[in-house]
């Protein structure tokens, strides 16, 4: 349904033709061939106007499809009627016709651009007034309930849209909350397990005080203050393990043998380890390790300078796996760092020193009441 | 002639409105389906939503009994045991300060070791990865990389998702989820640790690690607390020196 700038240009001449051809007639032709030309202009007239919307709309895309749905209605209408109007123009001979005025044209030109003053016009001259204001009466009120139509269908579309859109809008709070519940009920049973395990403690002194002799009880004090400093980190310790030394120059990137210095440690712990050292510096929960440069790395405050030789007692089969991972694990990408290297071993006897009491910092906890 | 002309042109006129009809027709249909099914999604999702809410505090509610009652039974045990003790101190008073002298040296290193619920001031860093679409996840190498800073900043006590962190303590990914002290942990992750909170926050905001999950776009937030209670360490102790010697 394109309608070019030359198809208008055309078409108004044809117009201005056929308006010269009513005009012309109008002296000595017939009533018939006055109501044809009528028609003719009639027909053009929209024809023009759609054009018009037509080539305005090329002008850019978005005004295009404005243009596109606003005159939906009138490029229909106009295509029908361009056919119409093709046939009725064809009765008339632009060739045998005098030349149109150029007065004319322009005129006719100006007034089909704007309907309503073509309408008064032809009201007066042309056309019989009951026929017109009916058709144009009854096109009012369609267009009219056309225009209520949509506008209730859009209102209503939009409110059924706005009403699920906040309710969805609200499903992001729910899910919050949700998110919000479940950290919760975490942190629950977290708190939940620190107070059974309290409770199990406590429950299994107050048996022993109740029920075993004093020397048991004494004897079994002294186990659990044994195992609780095993468990601290503060005895020295032996055991089977792996040892594994590695190096690093200044064409090292430091960041990068930080992070898998790092995850060697994390790995070693995954794997099992019971007590980890890095150059005799036994490493416990809160002990730091830090590259501080290519000459040396920061452990619990402490200064290590290399080699440095780390050794960690556990499952040793289950270490080596861990840290190998059949030649993908983390001892491979700590030698393939540039300026690096790494080797790695099961040793029978490893011992790992233990952390001295200073170590271990608590001035800033308090026992929870 | 002119006539038949208006005839055929009305003729035209009205089929051109029938198919408006129709297309009209045809539009309220496809945006009343639209609706209707839009409209049964929000309803399913936010019912859905309703239950697990529900579910959620139930669960809650029923923890909270229970963590209530265990305190209950605690308190009672704790009144045994100061009666007994002081039936004991009473009877025997050599072997009362005997045993308590012991009592207390393994009641301060449990304290130290990390096997009792402590207290103080410090940050809570919250990560989340669970609303991410794209493959931004909370790495096991970010996790040790910000208990590392916190450790450097004088961290004394540290938790992830009320896991105490103790020297066996590994973080691991487990694709969505991470393991610590053998535990499978779910975002969102909140690591808590008590030691001086300034410096605890500096540290942490200053570290490269903060821009790493600051780019990452991975939902992170810091707060500074008074008072953060972390649990003790719950699990077997005996099962982490089986192979020292």
């Amino acid at each position: 349904m394109t309608i070019d700038e030359k198809d208008f240009n055309k078409i108004a001449d044809e117009l201005a033709s056929g308006e010269a051809g009513a005009q012309g007639t109008e002296t000595s032709g017939t009533r018939a061939e006055i109501d044809r030309g009528k028609n003719a202009n009639d027909q053009l007239r929209h024809i023009l106007g759609a054009a018009s919307g037509q080539v305005d709309g090329d002008g850019t895309p978005e005004q295009d499809n404005a243009a596109d749905s606003a005159n939906a209605a009138d490029s229909a209408d106009a295509a029908d009627l361009a056919n119409t109007a093709e046939d009725t123009v064809d009765h008339f001979d632009p060739a045998g016709a005098e030349a149109p005025d150029p007065s004319l044209v322009n005129w006719a030109k100006q007034m089909w651009r704007t309907p309503g003053t073509a309408y008064d016009s032809r009201n007066s001259t042309y056309i019989e007034p009951a026929t017109v204001k009916k058709d144009g009466a009854a096109r009012a009120v369609r267009t009219a309930l056309i225009t209520i139509l949509c506008l209730a269908v859009g209102i209503v579309a939009a409110l059924q849209f706005k009403t699920i859109a906040s309710k969805t809008a609200s499903e992001p709070d729910s899910e919050e909350q949700i998110k919000e519940l479940l950290s919760t009920i975490n942190n629950m049973h977290s708190e939940l397990g620190s107070l059974e395990a309290e409770r199990d403690e406590l429950q299994n002194r107050l048996d022993l005080v109740e029920q075993s002799s004093q020397d048991e009880q004494i004897a079994s004090l002294r186990d659990e203050l044994n195992r609780v400093r095993t468990f601290a980190g503060l005895t020295s310790v032996k055991g089977r393990g792996i040892h594994i030394q590695l190096n690093f120059t200044e064409r090292t990137n430091i960041n990068s043998i930080q992070n898998r210095l790092l995850l060697l440690i994390n790995e070693l712990r995954a794997s099992g380890a019971q007590a980890i050292s890095i150059n005799g510096i036994r490493i416990l929960g809160m002990t730091e390790i830090r590259v501080v440069s290519d000459q040396y790395i920061s452990v619990g405050a402490r200064q290590l300078v290399a080699p440095y030789d780390i050794y960690a007692i556990g499952e040793a089969s289950n270490l080596y796996s861990g840290i190998t991972m059949g030649g993908s694990g983390i001892v491979f990408q700590i030698r393939d760092l540039s300026g690096t290297t790494c080797t790695w071993d099961i040793q029978e006897n490893i011992i790992v020193n233990a952390a001295s009491d200073e170590d271990i910092k608590t001035d800033l906890l308090t026992s929870n009441p | 002639m002119a006539a038949e002309r208006a005839k055929k042109a009305k003729t035209e006129r009205r089929a051109y409105y029938a198919a408006l009809l129709i297309i009209f027709v045809a539009i309220g249909a496809i945006v009343t389906s639209k609706i209707i099914t839009t409209r049964r999604a929000a309803d399913a999702k936010s019912s859905e939503n309703k239950a697990l809410i529900e579910q959620d505090q139930k669960e809650a509610e029923e923890l909270g009994a229970e963590v209530e009652s265990i305190r209950a039974d605690l308190k009672s045990i704790e009144s045994r045991y100061r009666t007994v003790l002081a039936d004991l101190k009473a009877t025997d008073r050599e072997f009362y300060n005997l045993l308590n002298m012991y009592t207390k040296d393994l009641e301060t290193l449990r304290f130290r070791a990390g096997l009792t619920t402590v207290a103080g001031s410090g940050i809570i860093i919250k990560l989340d990865d669970s609303g991410l679409v794209q493959r931004a996840l909370v790495h096991d190498t970010y996790l040790t990389e910000i208990l590392n800073v916190l450790k450097e900043a004088g961290a004394q006590a540290i938790s992830i998702n009320g896991e105490r962190i103790v020297p066996t303590s590994e973080v691991l990914c487990l694709g969505p989820s991470i393991r610590v002290n053998g535990v499978r942990l779910f975002a969102p992750y909140r690591i808590s640790a008590v030691g001086d909170a300034d410096t605890l926050l500096k540290a942490y905001q200053e570290s490269r690690i903060y821009s790493t999950i600051v780019t990452q776009n991975l939902l992170y937030d810091v707060q500074k607390s008074d008072r953060i209670v972390i649990g003790s360490f719950t699990g077997n102790q005996e099962k982490l020196i089986s192979n020292l010697h």
